[in-house]
């Protein structure tokens, strides 16, 4: 007993340095079961608070590229609204149930806060919260593409886990031949993920586009993701190595869509039922 | 009165690493953690005080980055190895007063700690946040160019603005 006693006593420095060692291992290892708790990351309501202020005073030095974004995607709106209003006014006339079908997908706007787009542990937060009607689990979409999943949510914030983080996985195909895969994202760079699951037997030819599959109920149909950069496959394999030029670039992310779907419960009903 | 400026001087500190360091738009490579020298330059005290410290501001750290426990093993690393790779250098380490910088110290034991602990602690950071050996040439250049800011940093405050 003596001996203990007189053991921590010599060696207190190097048991404490192991202590507190320890502790920070854990909490790095239980990284993914604290990734639902908002105390402890950066969309706490006090730091998410800070940021946003920091992030406001920054936007100054965006405005003209933000601007320049804003009208160009104004403008294409505009040509959309058209083109829907005609098409609606028609099938009204036809089928009413089509509008119904239609109601599926509704956009919250939201503003980024905060980011991390250069390491392992990817993330970003958002200015919009469970007050606003964001809940875990929906998808995020920019203007020129897919961005991510909420993760974590408290009542002011949202925090998404992009499609550049390693424990993400898409459902996606190609435009061409429509055939289903998986985006894979293994680093470091922001701007190229993998694309998985795509068959040999698959002509694959590099420039086809990349988009979400619509066999989630996370985001509709034909939403763009990337473009394909470069075909390779090895000698053996079944499956191609598919390089993916994403369309989003996070770097210059400043304002994003999170997609909610009112039908999500009704269609996860059918398949829980089944 | 020396509490306090301790005190001050950790919030201007830790508000400049998250307002501009922890946002520098250098081809997402430069990662610059010059909130270290926080823990390199700390006044002299029990070595199980002085890892309490790195403790706490690992913490602080982790959640404003969502790292989850990254900084935290970094800054308890280096407050361990600090008192072993000054004590080597400073005779009676223990009669050094105020802050740790190079008017206290000497500056060629300031300028070559410096570099040790901004090396382990940017080390510990970057490998552990990659967490695997496939990318290790990206560990490598971003400890490079991010040390070598934080390094920069940490020489213009401990040999420029203490000079007195």
């Amino acid at each position: 007993m003596r001996n203990l006693l007189r053991f921590i006593q010599q060696n207190g420095n190097f048991l404490l340095f192991l202590l507190l060692e320890a502790v920070a291992f854990l909490w790095l290892v239980n990284e993914q079961k604290y990734q639902q708790s908002t105390f402890l990351s950066s969309s706490n309501t006090v730091i998410a608070s800070v940021n946003s202020a920091l992030s406001d005073m920054n936007e100054y030095f965006h405005l003209s590229s933000v601007n320049e974004s804003l009208s160009a995607e104004n403008a294409r709106l505009r040509r959309q609204v058209d083109e829907l209003q005609n098409i609606v006014e028609r099938e009204q006339e036809r089928d009413s149930v089509y509008l119904y079908a239609h109601l599926q997908w509704q956009y919250i706007p939201a503003k980024v806060v905060d980011m991390e787009t250069s390491s392992q542990h990817n993330y970003l937060v958002l200015n919009k919260g469970e007050r606003d009607g964001v809940g875990v689990g929906q998808g995020v979409m920019s203007s020129d593409g897919i961005v991510g999943v909420v993760g974590a949510v408290n009542q002011y914030y949202a925090q998404v886990v992009p499609i550049i983080h390693p424990k993400m996985r898409l459902s996606c195909r190609l435009q061409s031949s429509s055939q289903a895969g998986f985006l894979q994202w293994t680093g470091p760079s922001a701007h190229y993920a993998y694309l998985t699951d795509i068959g040999r037997h698959i002509s694959v030819e590099k420039g086809d586009s990349v988009m979400t599959s619509g066999l989630t109920n996370l985001f509709p149909e034909n939403i763009p993701i990337g473009v394909i950069e470069d075909v390779s496959i090895k000698e053996g394999d079944t499956y191609y190595t598919l390089l993916v030029r994403l369309t989003t670039d996070f770097g210059r992310l400043r304002y994003v869509q999170i997609v909610t779907n009112p039908l999500k419960s009704e269609q996860d009903n059918v398949r829980t039922a089944s | 009165m020396k509490w306090f400026q301790l005190v001050i001087r950790t919030i201007i500190v830790l508000f400049l690493q998250i307002a501009i360091f922890n946002h520098l738009p250098l081809f997402n490579l430069c990662h610059p953690y010059i909130y270290i020298l926080l823990l390199i330059c700390l006044p002299i005290m029990p070595r199980y005080a002085e890892m309490l410290v790195g403790f706490a501001l690992g913490v602080i750290m982790d959640c404003v980055c969502s790292s989850a426990g990254i900084h935290t093993m970094a800054c308890v690393a280096i407050s361990y190895i600090r008192p072993i790779i000054l004590s080597r250098k400073v005779q009676e380490i223990e009669r050094v007063t105020g802050e740790v910088v190079a008017g206290s110290i000497g500056n060629a034991t300031f300028a070559l700690s410096s570099i040790w602990l901004t090396l382990i602690h940017h080390l510990i950071v970057f490998s552990l946040d990659t967490w695997s050996w496939a990318h290790w040439y990206w560990v490598v250049l971003q400890v490079i160019i991010s040390g070598s800011i934080t390094l920069a940093c940490v020489y213009v405050y401990g040999f420029l603005l203490r000079r007195s």
